[in-house]
């Protein structure tokens, strides 16, 4: 059990669950199953979520179709890309995956795996 | 009253309780501030402070916990210590958004080869691992392993070799490096005292000393690391006649003394007639000294044994150096042949016969007056001295060839070659004759070593060599028309087998045959009136030894016990010597030692006439013939304890040493016994101490010895009296500072002077004298400095300069009086001065 204090409230949180802040206001959910997408800001938020929902929920909000190649789109991601910057967005989700990106003129994005 | 009492003592309890739990509850809270925390909760609360997001991948997050970072960190700060603490990579991408990667795992190939360091033999069957994949080297020593993640390491392991172990990135995996391997040895020595005196010199458990001439701090008064000056600094060692030809171990002459180069024994040790070693100090790599407790593996000598070793390694990059001083240049190389085998030549000169130097002069003057060469004994007044030119030089060669990993050949080659000429000029009858005389002393030495290592466990080596010394001098009356031709030459042929067996980590033993052939020429031939003599003689002897190595388990004692058993064909005679050594450690500080030896001698130096060789080098060799020269038989007995602590040595040792069958000829009387052959004894008594102090850059040293040495002829009257090296007290003190480039040297060094006889009278042109070794030379004192400076050329050369000055204050030190008639029937006192104020300087370039 750990105890978290944010600017007034105590919230006890067990231990296989997330918290998750924004603009002040808690959120608490279970860790492995909390499938959420926010809008604030211009941006969406995923909270441990399976790989393949952002990459999804990417194509969604700049139309693109991306192929992903040898990329595990089941890991777990948590961040956010913003709506406005689509290379910016591009690079939040994947840098922590060590992922390649490639963009094409049809608006098709490739995702490749740094790895070999 | 008593429940005041009681009620205070309630009132302290409480407070001592308080006191306690304020004390356990801070230093609880102390411990939750430092405690870790899930790195995926310090990230949210992050996120809220500094309005930013982060980016990951849950699984590179979620096992993490670090300590949480403190308040008051900028972004900047906070990011450098997010990433120091967890080890991923933070990248920030603008002003809110962050993400978390792990460090971009790059995958290899990687291919080597495994070599052993030392033999350049490629290594078989060695394991090579990285993370979770492994693979085996092939009989070239050949490996490959694929996707291997950079950040892991690399693990070699082979038997009889020390793991390697290294992160991938370190190696070029590309281009096939080859990694070397060192093998596992087993320590055998262990040393004890380090930086003895000064850096570079280590006393090991067997109370053997031993220089590392590479590592050598510069002595006061030298500029070079010579072998022979510098185990002079040591307590009980010393030249009294200041020559390193003359080497005096706790009272015993030159020739009880076993020098070996290479394991083959040398009959010559000094150029310049005993100025300077004959060994060049750049090729040496280690020199071992004891005084007693000698291993039984060593024979022949009384006293001391000095082994000097010349790099035996196998070089892998040609490396060397060269110097010029005022007195000689030198030369030495090293360069690797084939990957298995090196060669190592050395090559030094005197540059004296074109450049006289005032150390030359000075050299020249110590060694050559008051003999033939600057004053003739025939009609001095109407004889000249002119164009006398003196030359020595030295030339060694070391193969070390590894013919598998386990056989090694080693050859050794050293010459070494001193030469004296000078022309006499006469006017006789009113023409002018002259007559060129001269002394030449050289060396030849070759010797061959196998070893083998059979395992872990047995190692064996074997060697012959054959060592050849020879002393010419031709020497021309003009008066008399008469020309003199001495010679004594040396010719020892030995063979040398040994085997270790370790039978465990605390016990090995030790075992070997030697067979030694020593053959004696001597020569003298005379024109006029005619006369021709020669004389040879050869001595065999075999020699068989075994000792035995042991250690207690937590090495504070250690013991080595060995036998030796001579037998000397010739005379049929059998000497079984034992030899031990015990070392005690107790308390973290202290070590006491006891050590003995019983060893023999069969061949001498012998003096019979002062002007023989043109008085140059009087001595000649000899052997023992079981009359008249006996077998030398010596006993010896010493106890010591050592403190050391960092930066502190102190050593107290004290000893008895009885050596039995010395001929006076070989004591070089210059008094009533001189022209007397008689045999007798020495008894030396004696405490060496010294005190070795260090603070960080300077070291010190301090060494006192104290001796009491008495000969013991039953056929002289009185019987018992001072040995002629019967020195009672020897003083020196040395100081020196180091810095990275820059090294200084001082020392003083004083003893009481030696015994001589003071003449009396003459009678019928006989000297008459006081009671033998009555009298006492006045106290030696020397002052000495020296400096160095090392700088870089370039990454590979560098340069080293440096001078000495040897008897700064220039003292008139009177080495030896004795006396001679004159010509109008009365006596001359010859007083034999010590060198003056000697400057030396020399430049030298290494690569």
């Amino acid at each position: 059990m750990v105890e978290v204090n944010t600017n007034k409230e105590t919230n006890q949180l067990p231990s296989l669950h997330s918290i998750r802040l924004l603009d002040g206001m808690v959120y608490t959910g279970d860790q492995q199953n909390e499938v959420v997408a926010t809008w604030l800001n211009n941006e969406s938020s995923f909270r441990s979520i399976p790989y393949f929902y952002v990459i999804k929920e990417f194509e969604r909000q700049y139309k693109v179709k991306i192929i992903s190649e040898n990329v595990n789109t089941e890991k777990l991601f948590t961040g956010r890309f913003a709506h406005n910057n689509m290379i910016l967005a591009l690079e939040s989700i994947t840098i922590p995956q060590n992922i390649r990106y490639q963009i094409n003129e049809d608006r098709r994005v490739i995702l490749s795996s740094a790895i070999d | 009253m008593k429940t005041v009492g009681s009620y205070y003592q309630v009132q302290l309890i409480r407070f001592i309780l308080c006191a306690v739990l304020v004390f356990f509850y801070s230093f609880l809270l102390s411990a939750q501030e430092n405690e870790k925390q899930s790195l995926r909760f310090i990230l949210f609360e992050l996120e809220n402070r500094y309005h930013i997001s982060f980016a990951y991948v849950d699984d590179d997050v979620n096992t993490i916990f670090i300590i949480s970072p403190p308040d008051n960190y900028e972004l900047n700060e906070l990011i450098e210590y997010l990433q120091e603490e967890t080890g991923l990579v933070f990248q920030i991408l603008n002003d809110r958004f962050i993400t978390i990667s792990k460090p971009s795992i790059k995958l290899i190939n990687f291919c080597g080869r495994i070599m052993d360091e030392k033999n350049s033999e490629f290594i078989g069957g060695a394991t090579i691992q990285s993370g979770k994949k492994f693979t085996i080297s092939d009989e070239n020593g050949y490996f490959e392993l694929k996707n291997l993640e950079i950040s892991d390491s690399l693990l070699v392991r082979s038997l009889g070799y020390e793991y390697l172990n290294a992160p991938l990135n370190t190696f070029d995996g590309d281009s096939c490096d080859t990694l070397f391997l060192k093998q596992k040895i087993k320590k055998l020595r262990e040393i004890i005292i380090s930086n003895f005196i000064t850096q570079g010199i280590d006393k090991d458990a067997e109370s053997k000393y031993i220089i590392n001439s590479k590592s050598l701090d510069i002595l006061p008064g030298l500029t070079e690391p010579d072998v022979l000056q510098t185990v002079q600094a040591l307590p009980g060692i010393m030249s009294i006649d200041e020559t390193v030809s003359d080497i005096n171990v706790r009272g015993g002459t030159n020739d009880q003394n076993l020098i070996l180069w290479n394991g083959i024994r040398m009959y010559q040790c000094g150029h310049f007639f005993g100025l300077i070693s004959a060994f060049n100090p750049f090729t040496s790599s280690e020199v071992s000294l004891i005084k007693n407790g000698t291993s039984a593996f060593f024979g022949d000598v009384v006293s001391s044994t000095l082994d000097i070793q010349t790099e035996n390694s196998v070089k892998k990059k040609i490396s060397g150096s060269g110097g010029i001083n005022m007195i000689n240049a030198d030369f030495n190389i090293n360069l690797p042949l084939f990957k298995k085998s090196s060669l190592q030549l050395s090559a030094r000169r005197s540059i004296t016969d074109f450049l006289h130097t005032p150390t030359y002069k000075s050299y020249f003057e110590r060694v050559f007056k008051n003999t033939e060469v600057s004053n003739p004994s025939d009609y001095p007044d109407s004889l000249q001295n002119s164009d006398e030119s003196f030359l020595f030089h030295d030339f060694s060669l070391n193969y070390n060839l590894f013919v598998s990993s386990h056989d090694k050949i080693e050859l050794n080659f050293l010459r070494i070659y001193n030469n004296i000429n000078y022309q006499e000029n006469a006017f006789i009858s009113e023409d002018t004759i002259s007559k060129t005389s001269g002394l030449e002393q050289k060396s030849i030495a070759a010797g061959v070593i196998y070893r083998r290592l059979w395992n872990e466990k047995f190692r064996t080596n074997a060697q012959i060599y054959i060592s050849n010394y020879q002393l010419d001098a031709v020497n021309f009356g003009l008066f008399i028309d008469q020309r003199i031709i001495q010679e004594n030459e040396v010719l020892d042929k030995s063979l040398k087998l040994d085997a270790r067996f370790a039978v465990n980590e605390l016990l090995d033993i030790y075992g070997g045959y030697q067979l030694m052939e020593i053959g004696i020429g001597n020569l003298i031939d005379i024109n006029n009136p005619p006369y021709n003599r020669y004389e040879k003689g050869v001595l065999l002897s075999h020699g068989i030894f075994t000792e035995v190595n042991s250690r207690s388990h937590s090495g504070n004692t250690k013991f080595r016990g060995g036998l030796r058993l001579n037998y000397i064909s010739k005379f049929n005679k059998w000497l079984l010597e034992p030899r031990f050594v015990f070392n005690q450690r107790f308390s973290q500080y202290f070590s006491i030692e006891v050590l003995g030896e019983l060893k023999s001698q069969n061949i001498i130096q012998v003096i019979d006439l002062q002007n023989e060789f043109l008085g140059v080098e009087k001595r000649r060799w000899a052997l023992s013939n079981n009359e008249d020269i006996p077998i030398i038989q010596s006993r010896q007995i010493s106890a010591g304890i050592n403190y050391q602590r960092s930066g502190i040595l102190i050593g107290v040792e004290g000893y008895i040493k009885n050596v039995e069958g010395i001929t006076s000829r070989s004591q070089g009387f210059q008094n009533q016994y001189q022209y007397i052959r008689s045999t007798g004894d020495y008894n030396i008594k004696g405490l060496d101490f010294l005190i070795n102090k260090r603070f960080n850059r300077i070291t010190s040293w301090l060494s006192y010895s104290f001796a009491k040495n008495d000969y013991y002829f039953p056929e002289f009257t009185p019987s018992t009296f001072p040995n002629n090296l019967d020195i009672r007290h020897v003083l020196s003190f040395g100081i020196s500072y180091q810095s990275s480039n820059f090294q200084v040297s001082g020392g003083v060094h004083w003893r009481t002077g030696k015994p001589f006889t003071e003449a009396i009278g003459i009678e019928d042109n006989k000297i008459l004298y006081q009671p033998a070794n009555a009298s006492r030379l006045d106290s030696y004192l020397r002052c000495d400095l020296s400096g160095k400076y090392k700088f870089n050329i370039s990454s590979k050369v560098s340069g080293e300069v440096g001078a000495s000055i040897w008897n700064l204050v220039n003292r008139q030190n009177i080495l030896n009086i004795y006396y001679k008639p004159d010509n109008q029937g009365g006596i001359d006192e010859v007083q034999q001065y010590a060198l003056r104020i000697t400057p030396n300087l020399m430049f030298r370039i290494n690569f």
